[in-house]
């Protein structure tokens, strides 16, 4: 009987005795086993420098965004030091409002100086690339329509339809490492009017191929890159070049400063993917810069 | 013989109505940054965390992507670039109360913790200074105590650097039951 006490009492020890710190801690990880974590930051912004990116705005952050494209900086373009290289000149402006609805949705409205543009557009993110690489991509779709409101005297915007001009993205994203991200975009751009003396095979529709990338050297600074490859005949009218963009972003805080160049005349897709006839080995780049700033609504 | 026997099934299932392991059921971390420009302060509530009574051990992991801001580029630049928590996603904390508690006595516990705190990849040991409040089944922990970001290598570039203190408050909140075996 003593010896079936002492053996249930030893029972009894071993079963409340303190557990080492070892097994609440496996018990601790089991609790957390990891969750699918979406990756953030492919891009530091809704855009690359011409090219949209993957990203959004988030719920309820509405971004005031003026750009601005300066003229071109080489003497063959017109650049030089009697323009300050391009500084003296302004190629496009453009004042936006963009805001998003969810996390996922963001919709924008703004106004280019270039034809006048009036523009719409809206950018949802189709899928996110998680952590785990279950998803290994984002996808995000993007698409606008613009008004240009333009002064008509020779009647070329008649009917009304053909002041409208659309596009339409598919990005394709995926962030490498937190130094390195890189997309590609598909574009299809419809313009109602293309003007034949400038270019007599030009075409209504547009496919483009565009490329977009980041590397970051330090958390704070970094180049980015995109560049746009059409599809179309090129072999009459005004030589039309594809557009290519490269800068360094700088974060500090609350903005990024970014220095960017380009060759593409306009910031708005349906106009810079199609109308480029600046190249950079004839000095036809220019300078360009952002100010944003994202409220919290 | 057989009163020897009652006695100890009394100790046993006295010991079985005390619990010793505790589970943390609702609980926040918070973190508070005052500088000239701006203050940053975040809080999750996507705490996990063990107390055991017997022995005085706490343990706690932390979600460093749960923590919410203000604002959304802050949340993304502290995940980003100052904690990296694509290669470090969680806070660990293993450690000790100093004190002893009566965990069968309600009341208020002035306490201290020592142990090793997991952040941004680094392990430092440190000692905070809080409160463990009994109340019947339930035990409530609060601290306050606050970390050198140099000392677990987070290094805030020049530009910013009036954005962001040196030193960082910590505030821990949680409160813990009985855990049960699933």
């Amino acid at each position: 009987m003593i010896k079936k006490l002492l053996a249930f009492s030893f029972l009894v020890f071993l079963s409340f005795a303190p557990k080492a710190q070892d097994s609440l801690w496996t018990l601790l990880q089991s609790q957390t086993a990891g969750e699918n974590e979406k990756v953030i930051a492919t891009f530091k912004s809704t855009k690359i420098i011409s090219a949209q990116s993957n990203e959004t705005l988030k719920k309820r952050n509405l971004d005031f965004r003026v750009a601005h494209l300066f003229g071109n900086m080489g003497n063959a373009s017109g650049g030089g030091v009697h323009t300050l290289y391009g500084l003296d000149q302004s190629n496009d402006i453009r004042i936006a409002f963009d805001y998003g609805i969810t996390d996922r949705l963001m919709v924008s409205v703004g106004r280019n100086k270039r034809q006048e543009n009036l523009s719409g557009a809206a950018k949802f993110r189709v899928l996110e690339q998680t952590m785990d690489d279950k998803v290994p991509l984002a996808i995000t779709i993007y698409g606008n329509a613009a008004f240009t409101p333009k002064s008509d005297p020779e009647n070329i915007y008649v009917p009304a339809a053909r002041r409208m001009s659309y596009c339409a993205q598919a990005i394709l994203a995926r962030k490498f490492s937190s130094r390195f991200s890189l997309e590609a975009l598909g574009s299809f751009i419809h313009r109602n009017l293309v003007d034949l003396r400038i270019n007599p095979t030009d075409k209504n529709d547009l496919v483009s191929l565009g490329f977009g990338g980041r590397f970051k050297f330090t958390h704070s600074v970094g180049v980015i890159a995109d560049y746009f490859y059409n599809f179309r005949d090129e072999s009459t009218g005004i030589k039309m070049y594809n557009p290519l963009s490269a800068g360094i972003e700088i974060e500090t805080g609350g903005h990024v400063f970014s220095i960017m160049f380009t060759n593409a005349v306009g910031l708005l897709e349906n106009d810079f993917i199609p109308n480029t006839p600046d190249s950079w080995s004839n000095g036809g780049y220019k300078f360009s810069f952002n100010i944003s700033r994202i409220f919290k609504l | 013989m057989k009163k020897i026997f009652l006695i100890l099934l009394l100790i046993a299932s006295a010991y079985i109505g005390r619990a010793q392991l505790y589970t943390c059921n609702e609980g926040t971390v918070s973190f508070f940054s005052e500088a000239p420009l701006e203050n940053i302060a975040a809080t999750t509530d996507k705490v996990s965390s063990f107390l055991n009574t017997a022995t005085n051990e706490v343990i706690f992991v932390i979600h460093i992507r749960g923590f919410t801001f203000e604002k959304d580029l802050m949340k993304e630049h502290f995940n980003e670039k100052y904690m990296e928590s694509d290669k470090y996603p969680t806070s660990t904390f293993k450690g000790k109360i100093n004190e002893q508690v009566d965990y069968t006595k309600d009341g208020t516990y002035n306490v201290t913790a020592t142990g090793m705190l997991n952040l941004h990849g680094v392990e430092r040991e440190i000692n905070a200074a809080g409160t463990v409040t009994v109340d019947k089944e339930k035990i409530n922990v609060k601290s306050d105590f606050r970390i050198p970001l140099k000392g677990f290598n987070i290094t805030v570039p020049k530009l910013v650097f009036e954005n962001i203190a040196e030193v960082i408050s910590i505030k821990v909140n949680t409160n813990y039951i009985p855990y049960k075996k699933k």
